[in-house]
């Protein structure tokens, strides 16, 4: 029972640092960015030819790097990596296009990458892909405590990845997104560099997105085409418009329910004989309606982005810093 | 800085063509610090996009904007609003799913605090600068008669209430000058004299305006300069009762307004 409740809380666990990167760009920057899942197999890719060591392939079949590194290394590596691949991307696609135009590009983007991880075969051994991805620390722990530790260090990711963004989200710099986001022209008018707001933003969900990837390759131990998919995508934002775009918690319960109740919630469904695929099917059917109803009746979410109360604040004396002189007279 | 005895804002020679459109021909206009200045003309005489080239959010053919001793022509809109050159539209643009507060948080100057890795900052820098924006943004509301909706979200305001929030925002951003594109439009017209003590408002915090409105007898009400433009220049400058008598100024445009009042 143990090993099962670890089971689906790692995949929600996993999700849930997934989604909370996607709303960065979608609920704070209002992009609507379908190369997401591309920059989640950069970073599982980079960071798995960082811990992993030399490829001792031949014939073609290789993969690049092959650093043996430590897991915190890949970790940063897949961040960076992902990051850098949001940068090309995102300096190319947000200088104009937003909506449909913004996802049409982005996609594009995904499938091309998709092609070349797949053709190109000593980059990251194509179809086969990468296997005996180091899990972290195993060596240390016996194979029926191991994956306790494995959800706990995800945890502990996913906590510090909640944490870092709440900061942001309330910072002036999260203001100002929600402003550009809200109305670029406006926010232009106001001296907002929209374009580089923007990019930031998309900059920061991809390091997550890589971050997110490396994790998900860790839990596999393996990462190849089959692993990922650029439609994936459509699952998390299915979990963040169910919950609430924009807001964190509401992403978190957005997880736990497209993620862990839906198919938990039909695992044991009686199997119908001769029909293997039915559950599966009906699985797919049952999220899907979901996101209708949420979409046709509660279109902001089931927890839509908080609204601050100014009013209801204690008016406290202002601090005499120097930072923040008033813009009044 | 230029000397005080000069323009605040100079436009010379501005010119815009969109394919074989010739939107703006030759858009030269004069505003003084602190001074009220109308621009007016007929539909299509190039009045938006001549905005629209002051304020970087399109760049001209020819021509040079000088505002406050330097040539800003051709800068993006946001390094222009930088410089303390600040516009409206004829649509309200407020922030609609932010609240009245948050609007007022975000057209405030940020001093750099708006870099992301200012949000790692020491909690007592951000909140130092958190509640003096607040206590001014505060203030502004108050003194706009926006108070009850410090916590709504602006898009769900009247027009005139966005238009009010619209002139608060102007005066938290630290405006120097605000070019105002028609302020009347979509405003109940029992609120003119409000709009009109909203200007005045911005003046008497040293926010000089140059105002774009069809509205002729408020503009005569509000501005003691007019500039008027037709077909894409500038073909009449002085007060309302100079450019009556002007007869370029009323072949091109009055002479209609006369005629149907």
């Amino acid at each position: 029972m143990i090993q099962y409740i670890i089971s689906f809380l790692t995949i929600g666990a996993l999700g849930a640092i997934l989604c909370l990167g996607l709303n960065v760009r979608w609920g704070w920057s209002g992009d609507f960015d379908l190369a997401y899942y591309a920059m989640v197999a950069v970073g599982a890719y980079m960071g798995g030819v960082t811990v992993l060591p030399k490829s001792q392939l031949t014939g073609g079949a290789a993969w690049i790097l092959g650093l043996n590194q430590s897991f915190l290394v890949g970790c940063l590596v897949a961040m960076a990596a992902a990051a850098f691949v949001s940068l090309l991307l995102g300096a190319v696609a947000l200088r104009r296009l937003r909506g449909d135009y913004l996802g049409i590009t982005t996609v594009a983007f995904s499938l091309i990458i998709t092609a070349v991880f797949t053709q190109q075969l000593n980059l990251f051994n194509g179809f086969n892909g990468l296997y005996s991805i180091p899990s972290p620390f195993q060596d240390q722990f016996d194979a029926f405590s191991y994956p306790l530790v494995f959800l706990i260090i995800l945890l502990v990711a996913l906590a510090i990845v909640y944490a870092v963004l709440e900061l942001l989200y309330r910072s002036p710099w999260g203001l100002g997104l929600r402003a550009v986001r809200e109305d670029e022209i406006a926010a232009a008018a106001f001296g907002r560099n929209v374009y580089v707001t923007k990019l930031t933003a998309y900059v920061l969900g991809g390091a997550i997105a890589g971050l997110g990837g490396f994790l998900f390759a860790n839990y596999l131990t393996s990462w190849n085409p089959a692993s990922w998919n650029t439609i994936e995508v459509f699952i998390l934002y299915s979990a963040i418009f169910l919950g609430g775009s924009a807001n964190q918690r509401g992403v978190l319960l957005g997880v736990v329910v497209v993620l862990i109740m839906v198919p938990e919630g039909t695992r044991y469904l009686p199997n119908v004989p001769g029909h293997p695929d039915l559950f599966p099917a009906i699985r797919g059917l049952v999220s899907g309606l979901l996101i209708l109803i949420v979409l046709r009746f509660r279109p902001q979410g089931l927890l839509p982005e908080k609204r601050p109360r100014d009013l209801r604040r204690k008016h406290r004396p202002v601090a005499t810093v120097a930072v923040g002189a008033s813009g009044d007279g | 800085m230029a000397d005080p005895g000069a323009p605040l804002l100079e436009v010379r020679g501005l010119a815009k063509s969109f394919g074989g459109v010739h939107a703006v021909v030759d858009c030269s206009l004069t505003v003084m610090p602190n001074a009220i200045v109308g621009l007016i003309g007929p539909n299509g005489a190039g009045k938006s996009t001549a905005i629209d080239l002051i304020s970087g959010f399109r760049a001209p053919d020819a021509g040079t904007v000088t505002f406050d001793g330097r040539e800003i022509q051709g800068w993006n809109a946001h390094r222009v609003a930088g410089t303390g050159l600040m516009r409206t539209f004829q649509t309200a643009r407020e922030w609609k799913s932010l609240t009245v507060m948050d609007n007022m948080l975000a057209a405030a100057p940020q001093q750099g605090m708006d870099a992301m890795w200012r949000a790692f900052a020491t909690r007592r820098q951000l909140r130092a600068f958190d509640e003096a924006n607040r206590a001014t943004a505060r203030g502004l509301l108050e003194q706009f008669g926006l108070t009850q909706l410090t916590d709504d979200f602006a898009g769900t305001l009247s027009g005139g209430q966005k238009r009010l929030l619209e002139f608060a925002r102007i005066v938290i951003s630290g405006a120097r000058m605000v070019i105002l594109d028609e302020p009347l439009a979509g405003v109940n017209p029992v609120l003119h004299s409000t709009m009109l003590d909203a200007v005045h408002q911005l003046i008497a915090r040293n926010i000089t305006c140059l105002v774009v409105e069809h509205n002729l007898s408020w503009i005569e009400r509000a501005c003691s300069d007019v500039f008027v433009m037709a077909l894409g220049s500038t073909i009449g400058h002085g007060s309302m009762d100079t450019l009556r008598s002007d007869r370029a100024v009323i072949d091109a445009y009055l002479g209609e307004v006369a005629e149907s009042a």
